[in-house]
């Protein structure tokens, strides 16, 4: 897809912001056990924070996902 | 007649000049972005719709599709578009059908054996969820009742025939919750008193796997076995925090369990005979996103991800480990957002960006094809204007590693203005999926956006979870300002043009920002924000779950504690930040008096508070002139050079 090649085969650019003998890290320590997804790890009424648009044609993606289970 | 010719003329210029006036107004106004008639406002601006008309397409520019579920039995896709609102997709690339459209839902799933949908939705309360079902074709009925005056379905599972529907009702005043089913026509409840926060998960063969939420590093399930009633623990220890059956047995993701050795894994358990096995997860190198088992239960669809980069591959047990069966079938670098499985041997998933909507795909594990199934769009003016992500870390005032990732528009003259998220949760993972706003504030504002997982996040383990819980609060208020050196430090961004934006507890975090680093911030945007952890603990609805985050509301010395972290009462240290600021009428999570005596305190004092309070939004404001308001909020506070 024409959208990859803004990529660069990564989704993070290591630049100047990480050595490059790191690698790109991933958000876990290698600890890292959790899984994606609000129902993991919080309930509804204490995550849940969905924008509905109210008024129609913003399309601004609000935070109306899904949960990702 | 000299005179009376005079008169005329003078009249009828008056006139012409008042006309003129007039015309003149009234253009003004039409010139306005229109202000929702559901909105008050407060100290906002007026907005010329030719200073942000430049920030909206039409819905059908930017097509960004995630899944809700699936229907197997017609192999058509519910997938949510710009607009939230619910469409069918009946094969790839057709076009998508309107299906529901108004709230959303927080679950939606159809049944495993028809096109019978079940969905949970507080159209009519907000925060409290009442079940649903819908054929596709007779109107929506209601299938849940409520005695209680804070009852919530906050879960609920299809039983695998499609013939009931298991759902708990989460009673919000009394802390217990009731587990139930619906047959589709009529509803009962088990006599069974489970008390605190409780989740159904799965079921299956006379069995029903239950999720008990202590806290978010520690969460256990049981297995209720209907005929006997009986309900027995399957993780005792650990935080198990995902589970599901396959061919009759449990499967629990082990975090931190002794049945797992230190390392994770699933614990298989039967419930017939409570014998326990482990399964090793040794092929999966990365984070875990998700693990997901097909229809027929021997298959695997696994979610990881690897230097940032997620992979699906699909996997079989043998010999007691997961073992792959099919390697990563994507093609690229990207975030998946979710999941299914359309049949045993096809999987639908969705990819994105930060700056590449989501679409949908399938993977046919038989064929090895993938099939689009909806396209991604994005309009010219906002395609290739921001840069990849980049993962960024820095130190924290105890040396604790914090992390996020950094948004920077691809031209950048010298320095560029921040603008720091903090996501809400505080339990949750920010991960770059695509996200309009950064893409538009980055392009038309030269905006570099940081996204923050400060502690309190999930995704780094259970002890950097618990690392901002109680008194512990302020730890994750220095881990912002600790980004702010670093940003210092950083020779492309200007440190002197910060702000900090947060929504829900984020909001909670960048107020608390903007109490602390007034001298090294510009603003701070606080979104429908918790105000005061003390009034919020006092809340009727607040449970065990919230108080092993927040702490004991009872503990006055840590309750005086947290309060000097809010501005609220506390404006004299508030040094007259700009303060852009908004409340959901309906919002039931957070006490208005805090955020309208806030403003009220703030303005009082002088500050420059852009307020808007949604009579129809609850817990999450948002749309067009939020965001047109948001923009000239940045937009006017931050410095240009």
């Amino acid at each position: 897809m024409a959208l990859t090649t803004v990529l660069a085969g990564n989704i993070f650019a290591t630049g100047g912001v990480l050595p490059a003998t790191s690698g790109i890290v991933t958000y876990a320590l290698t600890a890292l056990l959790s899984l994606a997804g609000g129902p993991d790890h919080c309930p509804l009424r204490q995550c849940t924070n969905c924008k509905p648009n109210n008024e129609g044609g913003d399309n601004g993606n609000g935070d109306c996902r899904p949960t990702p289970d | 007649m000299n005179r009376i010719n005079h008169n005329q003329i003078k009249f009828r210029s008056l006139a012409v000049i008042l006309f003129c006036l007039l015309v003149s107004v009234h253009g003004q106004q039409s010139d306005d972005l229109p202000v929702p008639a559901s909105f008050r406002l407060e100290g906002v601006p007026r907005i010329k719709n030719e200073d942000v008309k430049h920030l909206f397409f039409e819905p059908s520019a930017i097509k960004n599709n995630l899944i809700w579920d699936v229907d197997r039995a017609t192999r058509q896709l519910f997938v949510t578009d710009e607009k939230n609102a619910i469409y069918s997709v009946e094969s790839p690339l057709a076009k998508p059908k309107l299906v529901i459209d108004g709230r959303v839902p927080s679950t939606f799933r159809v049944s495993p054996t028809s096109s019978v949908v079940a969905f949970n939705n507080d159209k009519d309360d907000t925060d409290n969820y009442a079940l649903f079902l819908w054929d596709g074709k007779s109107e929506v009925r209601k299938i849940s009742s409520f005695n209680g005056k804070d009852d919530s379905v906050d879960s609920f599972v299809w039983n695998r025939d499609g013939r009931s529907i298991y759902y708990t009702l989460n009673d919000y005043e009394t802390k217990l919750t009731k587990l139930c089913q619906s047959d589709l026509s009529a509803s009962k409840c088990f006599s069974l008193e489970l008390k605190g926060l409780w989740n159904v998960i799965d079921v299956d063969q006379g069995n029903i796997l239950l999720k008990y939420w202590k806290s978010s590093s520690n969460q256990h399930i049981f297995n209720y076995a209907i005929s006997s009633g009986k309900l027995t623990p399957l993780s005792e220890s650990g935080n198990a925090t995902r589970a599901f059956f396959v061919a009759g047995k449990a499967l629990l993701l082990g975090e931190d369990s002794p049945e797992c050795g230190g390392n994770r894994c699933l614990i298989s358990i039967d419930p017939r005979t409570d014998k326990k096995e482990m399964i090793g997860l040794q092929s999966v190198r990365g984070y875990l996103g998700d693990i997901k088992p097909s229809p027929d239960g021997k298959s695997l669809l696994v979610q990881e991800a690897l230097d940032g980069i997620d992979s699906l591959w699909i996997g079989r047990i043998r010999d007691r480990k997961v073992v792959p069966t099919v390697s990563n079938f994507l093609n690229g670098s990207y975030v998946v957002w979710n999941t299914r499985w359309l049949s045993n041997t096809e999987v639908v998933f969705t990819i994105e960006n930060i700056s590449q909507p989501a679409l949908i795909q399938s993977f046919d594990l038989k064929s090895k094809k993938t099939t689009n199934w909806t396209n991604s769009h994005l309009p010219t003016v906002l395609t290739g204007t921001v840069k990849p992500p980049e993962t960024i870390r820095w130190k924290s005032f105890d040396n604790k590693e914090i992390s996020g990732y950094i948004v920077k528009p691809t031209k950048i003259e010298k320095k560029s203005p921040v603008l720091v998220f903090i996501h809400g949760g505080p339990q949750v993972l920010d991960r770059p999926t695509f996200s309009s706003l950064d893409v538009r504030f980055a392009t038309f504002l030269g905006l570099s956006i940081i996204h923050t997982n400060i502690r309190g996040s999930r995704g780094f383990g259970n002890d950097f979870m618990d690392a901002d819980n109680g008194a512990k609060r302020e730890d994750a208020v220095r881990d912002i300002s600790s980004l702010l050196d670093w940003i210092e430090k950083q020779p492309d961004l200007d440190a002197d043009n910060v702000i900090i934006r947060g929504e829900s507890y984020g909001g909670f975090v960048a107020l608390a920002t903007g109490l602390k680093e007034s001298s090294r911030i510009r603003a701070v945007i606080a979104e429908y924000p918790l105000v005061s952890i003390r009034n919020y603990l006092q809340q009727s609805w607040i449970d065990e779950f919230a108080k092993n985050e927040y702490g004991d509301p009872k503990d006055e010395i840590l309750m005086k504690k947290l309060d000097e972290l809010s501005p609220l009462n506390n404006v004299s240290n508030w040094k007259g930040t700009p303060l852009f600021l908004t409340r959901g009428k309906l919002d039931s999570r957070v006490p208005e008096g805090d955020v309208l005596g806030l403003k009220s305190q703030l303005r009082d004092a002088g500050a420059n508070v852009w307020f808007i309070y949604a009579n129809e939004a609850g817990h999450g404001v948002g749309g067009r002139f939020v965001t047109a308001a948001m923009y000239e909020f940045i937009k006017t506070h931050i410095r240009r050079k």
